[in-house]
């Protein structure tokens, strides 16, 4: 009897809880979650966070905005310009500060940038979760091109903190849009035959079609955010319907799909990126000439402000409290994957086979970090197994075999 | 266009129930409507029940009231198209009991752990009550956003913000 029949007959009839979580490597930040299922079919479940809880919000209130800014960065390595953003352009509006156009136009170039990254790092996680791993290779080979133009024009590949108060601290240049312009097209290329790959390949399709559906009404309510929302046909884009730095001069197209599933999450994250592509093209042969910063004080005139930013993963929403001092007395941050979370645990997982959990999970793009993670499969009080996550991954390949 | 009228809405709907609302001149897309706490879950059903948005987050803040007084503001932000608008209300630290919206916004429970373990807010009926953020072995009643909290062992306050233990 294969481990997959045992299973099957040990789980045939009563509810059982698999806990998943917190940790494992191919995950970028641990969560613990609980998954009710009943023989093969989830019914229930729940989320616990915290594992990597660093008191970032409470740290903010004992810095200044200069020193708040490097710190936020460090919420997400992954979108870690996005953080930058939201927080300092809090700061900018509470003093009055504009900044100049061609900051803004670095910005959104940045961003953009940044989008692809994330969104070729996720397209290889969410694919090995499926077991396609030449796609996984693939996506990852392309990705660091996108890490090299940032290495190379930004000083750093992940936290590359192009901001500053008051602007940024890189420039676009001629050599920057003479080098980057091929590369751009070289990805845009492979871009589309993701695209492809994705929409005709029939085992891709039998794992993704169908499965994690979630209506445009119930995410529109969950207040799902980014790409994960956009699949599901909510048209809800910060860039668009909140127009921040760069993307008030340089509109962004939105990329949105009726499907409502998880091949949908695919085919929008992989049009966002073809998107990402030919507006970084546009705006750095359309870049606004004027200095790069404006004078920032450093004590910030007391007040509130709310800023919301289009993160890779969704909208990260900033809420910053000045008291007229050099450090904010409260700096909140709903970070863009919290938000998805919250959909898979209300409504996405449940009914859904546990061999489709990797790739659901994968399919919000959740922000996991690289630690250990772990399966138990409970059969009773003293008949327990404990499977990795890979054996998890194992488990829902072999079941689509 | 759509917007102000966005912004209309959230006023009409809101005006049974505010004390207060207001536009800050440092951001005209949002509006801020001062409530009883006891209006909460009404308030909130009200918005829902006439689609104005989606439930962005809960935030909570330490502060005081113009006596002194220490305080919690407790801020529900809802966006619309471009606008923000926010249902807000203060409770002192005596009184820091509120119902849960979990009835009617039901992902709003990820929101509400965190208010309750960093702020010490007991909300009433939220449906899991199981720590989010903070450890399994940290006290109960300990809420480290409060500003009062400067760190867990209090012979050694942190400096700056760092603890090197």
């Amino acid at each position: 009897m294969t481990e997959l029949q045992e299973i099957n007959k040990s789980t045939s009839a009563k509810k059982y809880i698999v806990p998943i979580g917190p940790q494992h490597p191919a995950l970028k930040e641990p969560g613990h979650f609980q998954f009710t299922v009943e023989g093969e079919i989830v019914v229930d479940a729940t989320i616990r966070l915290g594992y990597v809880h660093r008191g970032i919000e409470k740290a903010a209130e004992q810095r200044n905005y200069t020193q708040v800014l490097y710190l936020v960065e460090r919420v997400c390595g992954i979108c870690s310009h996005s953080h930058g953003t939201a927080f300092i352009q809090c700061a900018e509006k509470l003093a009055g500060v504009e900044i100049p156009p061609r900051a803004k136009a670095v910005r959104a170039i940045a961003g953009e940038i940044e989008r692809l990254h994330s969104h070729l790092l996720w397209l290889g996680v969410a694919s090995h979760g499926g077991g396609f791993d030449s796609m996984f290779m693939y996506s990852w080979r392309d990705r660091e091109i996108v890490m090299e133009i940032l290495e190379n024009f930004f000083g750093n590949r992940v936290n590359y903190s192009v901001n500053i108060p008051g602007g940024v601290k890189e420039d676009i240049t001629t050599e920057f849009i003479d080098q980057v312009t091929p590369k751009l097209e070289y990805l845009k290329k492979r871009m589309e035959y993701y695209l492809d790959v994705i929409n005709t390949d029939i085992t891709f399709r039998q794992r993704t079609v169908n499965i994690g559906k979630i209506g445009k009404v119930e995410t529109d309510k969950l207040g799902a955010t980014g790409p994960t929302a956009r699949a599901s046909g909510v048209a809800r884009d910060m860039r668009i319907t909140r127009p921040y730095d760069g993307y008030d001069l340089f509109p962004v197209n939105i990329v949105t799909d009726d499907r409502c599933d998880l091949n949908a999450r695919f085919v929008v994250r992989i049009k966002e990126c073809i998107e990402s592509i030919l507006y970084i093209i546009d705006v750095m042969n359309r870049m606004p000439d004027g200095e790069l910063t404006a004078k920032m004080p450093r004590k910030i005139p007391a007040g509130e402000y709310m800023s919301s930013v289009e993160a890779p993963r969704g909208e990260l929403f900033y809420f910053v409290r000045s008291n007229g001092t050099e450090n904010p007395d409260r700096v909140k941050i709903r970070t863009a994957s919290l938000c998805n979370w919250g959909t898979v645990v209300s409504s996405v997982a449940k009914g859904h086979k546990l061999a489709d959990m990797p790739m659901i999970l994968s399919g919000i793009d959740p922000c996991f970090s690289c630690n250990d993670r772990m399966v138990q499969i409970s059969r009773g009080k003293n008949d327990s197994e404990v499977w990795t996550w890979e054996q998890l991954r194992k488990y829902g390949i072999e079941y689509y075999q | 266009m759509e917007n102000m009228e966005s912004i209309n809405k959230f006023r009409e709907l809101m005006a049974e129930f505010s004390q207060n609302i207001e536009i800050p001149a440092i951001q005209p897309s949002r509006i801020d409507a001062f409530i009883n706490p006891a209006d909460l879950v009404p308030a909130v059903k009200k918005l829902h029940d006439s689609d104005w948005g989606y439930l962005i987050t809960i935030s909570a803040y330490d502060t005081v009231d113009d006596q002194g007084t220490p305080q919690i503001g407790l801020v529900y932000h809802f966006g619309e198209r471009e606008i923000i608008g926010s249902i807000r209300f203060f409770l002192p630290y005596d009184q820091l009991t509120i119902e849960s919206i979990c009835p009617v916004i039901p992902s709003a429970t990820l929101y509400e752990r965190e208010c309750m373990e960093l702020y010490g807010i007991d909300i009433i009926d939220t449906p899991d009550r199981s720590r989010l953020l903070i450890p399994d072995d940290w006290p109960e009643d300990v809420f480290p956003m409060r500003k009062s909290f400067i760190s867990l062992d209090q012979s050694q306050p942190a400096e700056n913000g760092e603890n090197h233990d």
